[in-house]
């Protein structure tokens, strides 16, 4: 399997986290705040677009809202598939890090 | 939020909605949306725009990648359908390619004949710069090809824009021959002579394959030679060097070899002789003349100058010109001088004393229309076919909109399809192309040769008419297919009054207009053909040979004319043998003639002049009107005869016994007056002719063949001649036969319609074939139920075969007033021509109703004499 990009990651882990919320604007001021840094429209459908083709995320359709121009939510949702990803990469994040954790304490006293 | 649309702009949500594709718009145009609003009101209207825009530049890059493969994921698609669907109707698709590809290779041979045609006399790299002097006499209204030997020197220093000229003289028929060291002695008749200026050289940047062509041309007695020539007298030797030998008074030295002109030039030299020849040879008095009007004179104007800035110069200097010595005071008053293109030449020029015959611009046009209209008719052939056969195709574009594909998509996919069809028969058209090519070279005179044609840029051509065709031909099934109702195709509906029915039914009688106006113009060419053969020329061109006099033949001839002619009339199958200067159907040359007692300031046009022995007349069999032929005249002595023409144009009374003036041959006297015959062409009306008893002058002996045994009497002649000139070669033409030459461009035009006629109604013809089949199964259940009620095979066949014999009908009398007129515009060409009588209507009409009837009829009887209860069982 091959392992989730940082951006994947972190689309992946929002839409986690917005639930049944999780659409294109919301997923993109959401990880604006979380980084603090300019994420344009195409740095989040791109991935999401891959992690769709690849079968980690779904997409469902919610009610027309004038808004949007009277158009639909795209409301994504994260598959088992997309779970399971997420802990491999989060079992080989913490692995990696081990023992980081504790050379960067020292350097900071 | 109801203005919403009013605060973005329209012209970026248009892009937007362009750029996306159809799945994905719903949800990027309303997060864009969203975005827009919020913006909107946090942070202000133009930041809001600035930051829509951005989103739409932002969308470009994947636009093409995206579009690309989902171009081909649906060509795959539409590939696959259309494959399956030529499959599935396979007569349909048989006769749509044969028909296009057949079409095609038609309009390709003509496209590359016009090519051709257009093509003459470009390659030469100054060719824009290059035009020829022309000279008309305004009384006769004649325009000369040729000029005068001054004319041109004179011209290059009295107007400065001339860069350069040369002058080309023909030389007749002479022999040359090639004495070699050891070996045999090489002599062939030549007809390729000319005398130039080495300008010609650097003027149309001949080609040099051995010897100087900055030395070429300049010394007396030098000539230069084409390849093919080279090859004919030296072979392998090396030509430089060497010397021909010919009737002139030096051997000339070959100091140069060629490569052969192409064909497409309207220049036909083998080789040129230096001009300083002439000017040795040739009497002072004659190079100097200003009214000999026998050289070619070609000029070259300065790159800064166009041919208009000099031709606007030439009346002045024409009118000075002829102040000066030696003028010829009759022609000059009236004479003025022209700039010819020379690639004009071929197609629009046809003067006195041209090269050789040209071609005609008006034949161009016809056979550029005849290429247009096969194509159209091959193409209307698809669009019948195709529409007719549409409802067959109602469920899949039913079914495609169903499933959302756009109206745009599906006249994409149809128009795909008639593309893949025209690309097929292109394919095979320009295999038939290459297997008719040579049967097209015979029957038009060209020589074209594939290779030839086989360049990138004849690729283009052929793509080019590939996506014509594919176009022209899908557009209107595209739209009328694409254009079906989903629920009205899924319920299947065929309505035979719909537009589209009519539609076809206009386009079958355009194609029956266009082959009824062919086979009406084929007749009528076919009877003027005949005319031209058959008419009474007013002499018997039959059974006369007519041998050419030059070298020793010639020499022998005018030292013992009588004695020749008398030892050859031995043999009984020679009836009569006489002598001639020029043959008829050539072009006789004018010179002066003044009847005793016209005053000395009226201008008198020149006549044409033709030499001839005592039994000149005899021969050919003409009828004298009045006074006495030449028979008992003594050699020496001048006498002449003129024809009717000449007394009606000169406005004489009584002319036999009176004397006329001549420049060369003082006052000669009138013996008779001759009843007026086609010395020339049928295309004009017989020229007032003089003939003037001066055997010396003779270039043909005439010798008239009795009974039926030509071979022998032929075998005979050569014998004999070979024991008055031996070893001389022996050049010999049949009077009628030479005589059909002159209608050499009258008989292509005839043969290309003849042909492309048939393959035109041909081609129709299958289209026809195609919508009987269809007609008959549309009225299946019709035919079964009238023939269960008790209709014969008879009133069935004629029921299916009326309608189509309606539209010939009209067709007809469409076509036939069309073909009536431009047919009569043709004849208009000849003073001589044949009548359009009322058989070639009837003729026409029928054959096309006739063709009409037989493609149908097949259909018809097949759907007559099945048997009803097979087309009614499922009701």
């Amino acid at each position: 399997m091959k392992l989730l990009s940082r951006a994947e990651e972190i689309i992946l882990l929002t839409i986690l986290k917005l639930g049944e919320d999780a659409y294109g604007v919301a997923i993109r001021d959401h990880i604006k705040r979380e980084t603090g840094t300019e994420w344009s429209f195409g740095s989040i459908y791109m991935p999401l677009n891959r992690l769709t083709n690849k079968g980690y995320v779904t997409k469902s359709y919610g009610e027309p809202i004038p808004e949007r121009g009277g158009r639909r939510k795209c409301i994504y949702g994260v598959t088992e598939k997309g779970i399971a990803a997420l802990r491999a990469i989060q079992r080989i994040q913490e692995s990696v890090w081990s023992g980081i954790r504790d050379l960067f304490s020292k350097q900071e006293n | 939020m109801k203005n919403l649309g009013a605060k973005r702009s329209k012209i970026a949500v248009f892009l937007m909605k362009h750029l996306l594709f159809p799945f994905e718009c719903e949800e990027k145009l309303g997060d864009c949306d969203e975005v827009f609003l919020r913006d909107f009101r946090e942070k202000g209207a133009w930041r809001a725009r600035s930051w829509y825009w951005k989103q739409v530049f932002l969308a470009f890059p994947a636009f093409l990648p995206n579009l690309l493969y989902w171009s081909i994921v649906m060509f795959k698609n539409y590939l696959k359908i259309a494959l399956r669907s030529i499959q599935k109707q396979k007569l349909n698709s048989f006769l749509n390619i044969i028909g296009l590809s057949v079409g095609m290779a038609c309009s390709l041979l003509i496209i590359f004949h016009v090519k051709h045609e257009f093509s003459y006399d470009r390659h030469f790299p100054k060719a824009g710069r290059i035009y020829r002097l022309i000279d008309s006499d305004s009384p006769t209204a004649r325009g000369w090809a040729c000029t005068s030997p001054v004319i041109g020197l004179s011209i290059q220093d009295d107007i400065p824009e001339i860069e350069q000229i040369t002058r080309f003289f023909y030389m007749q028929d002479l022999v040359v021959s090639y004495i070699p060291e050891k070996g045999e002695v090489k002599r062939f008749d030549e007809d390729g002579g000319f005398f130039t200026d080495p300008e010609t050289i650097a003027m149309f940047d001949l080609n040099f394959l051995q010897g100087d062509p900055e030395r070429a041309l300049e010394e007396v007695d030098e000539v230069i030679i084409t390849a093919s020539l080279a090859k004919k007298y030296f072979g392998r030797e090396d030509p430089i060097g060497k010397t021909l030998l010919s009737d002139w008074p030096k051997p000339w030295k070959v100091t140069g070899v060629i490569e052969d002109l192409p064909s497409n030039t309207h220049f036909r030299f083998d080789f040129l002789v230096s001009m300083s020849t002439m000017y040795k040879y040739v009497n002072k008095g004659a190079m100097t003349s200003r009214g000999w009007n026998a050289f070619y004179t070609y000029v070259l104007v300065d790159p800064h100058h166009t041919g208009e800035n000099v031709e606007a110069r030439l009346p002045s200097f024409i009118a000075n010109f002829d102040k000066g010595e030696g003028a010829n005071k009759d022609q000059s008053s009236t004479r003025q001088l022209y700039l010819q293109p020379i690639t004009d030449i071929h197609l629009y020029s046809h003067m006195e004393k041209e090269f050789g015959p040209n071609s005609n611009i008006a034949y161009v046009y016809i056979f550029s229309a005849i290429a247009f209209f096969i194509l159209l008719i091959a193409g209307v052939n698809f669009v019948n076919i195709t529409t007719a056969y549409a409802f067959k195709r109602m469920k899949e574009v039913g079914i495609r909109k169903v499933v959302g594909a756009h109206k745009r998509q599906l006249v994409k996919q149809f128009l795909g399809e008639s593309m893949l069809m025209a690309i097929a028969s292109g394919i095979l058209a320009a295999f038939l192309f290459r297997a008719a090519l040579p049967f097209y070279n015979q029957l038009s005179g060209k020589s074209m040769s594939f290779s030839q044609i086989l360049v990138p840029q004849n690729f283009a051509i052929l793509l080019a008419a590939v996506l014509f065709l594919g176009v022209l031909a899908g557009l209107y099934p595209a739209f009328f297919l694409s254009g079906f109702k989903p629920v009205d195709s899924i319920r299947g509906i065929k309505d035979p009054k719909s537009f589209a029915a009519r539609i076809r039914k206009g386009l079958v009688v355009f194609q029956f207009v266009i082959s009824v106006f062919m086979i009406f113009s084929t007749v009528t060419i076919y009877k003027q053909m005949k005319y031209f053969h058959e008419k009474d020329l007013g002499f018997d061109k039959d059974q006369i040979v007519a041998i050419k006099l030059y070298g020793d033949l010639r020499r022998s001839f005018i030292k013992n004319g009588q004695a020749i002619k008398a030892e050859l009339m031995r043999n009984s199958a020679v009836s009569k043998v006489g002598a001639v200067s020029k043959l008829p159907g050539e072009r006789c040359g004018y010179e002066v003639f003044r009847p005793e007692g016209t005053p000395d300031d009226q201008n008198l046009p020149n006549l044409r002049y033709v030499r001839v022995d005592e039994d000149y007349i005899e021969t050919l069999g003409l009828t004298l009107k009045e006074g006495r032929s030449f028979a008992q005249m003594s050699p020496g002595k001048h006498a002449f005869i003129i024809n009717e023409a000449a007394v009606r144009t000169l406005d004489l009374k009584d002319p036999v016994g009176k004397k006329a003036w001549h420049a060369d041959e003082g006052r000669v006297k009138i013996l008779g007056v001759l009843k007026d015959y086609n010395y020339a062409s049928l295309h004009n009306s017989v020229d007032p002719l003089v003939l003037d008893y001066n055997p010396s002058a003779a270039n043909y002996m005439l010798v008239k063949i009795q009974g039926g045994n030509i071979p022998e009497a032929m075998e005979f002649l050569k014998a004999k001649l070979d024991e008055i000139a031996p070893g001389h070669p022996l050049i010999f033409t049949f009077v009628d036969e030479f005589l059909n030459t002159l209608y050499r461009s009258e008989e292509v035009v005839s043969n290309i319609f003849k042909y492309f006629s048939v393959l035109a109604i041909l081609i129709a013809c299958m289209g026809l074939f195609g919508l009987s089949i269809y007609s008959a199964e549309l009225r299946v259940k019709e035919i079964g139920v009238r023939k269960v009620l008790g209709a014969s095979i008879p009133n069935i066949v004629l029921l299916l075969s009326k309608e189509f014999t309606k539209w010939v009908f009209v067709a007809c009398v469409i076509a036939l007033p069309l073909a009536y007129f431009a047919m009569n515009h043709w004849l208009r060409n000849f003073a001589y021509r044949t009548s359009i009588s009322i058989d070639i209507f009837v003729l026409s009409a029928l054959m096309a109703a006739l063709i009409a009837i037989f493609t149908v009829s097949y259909q018809s009887v097949k759907a007559a004499v099945a048997n009803p209860g097979d087309s009614l069982r499922y009701e």
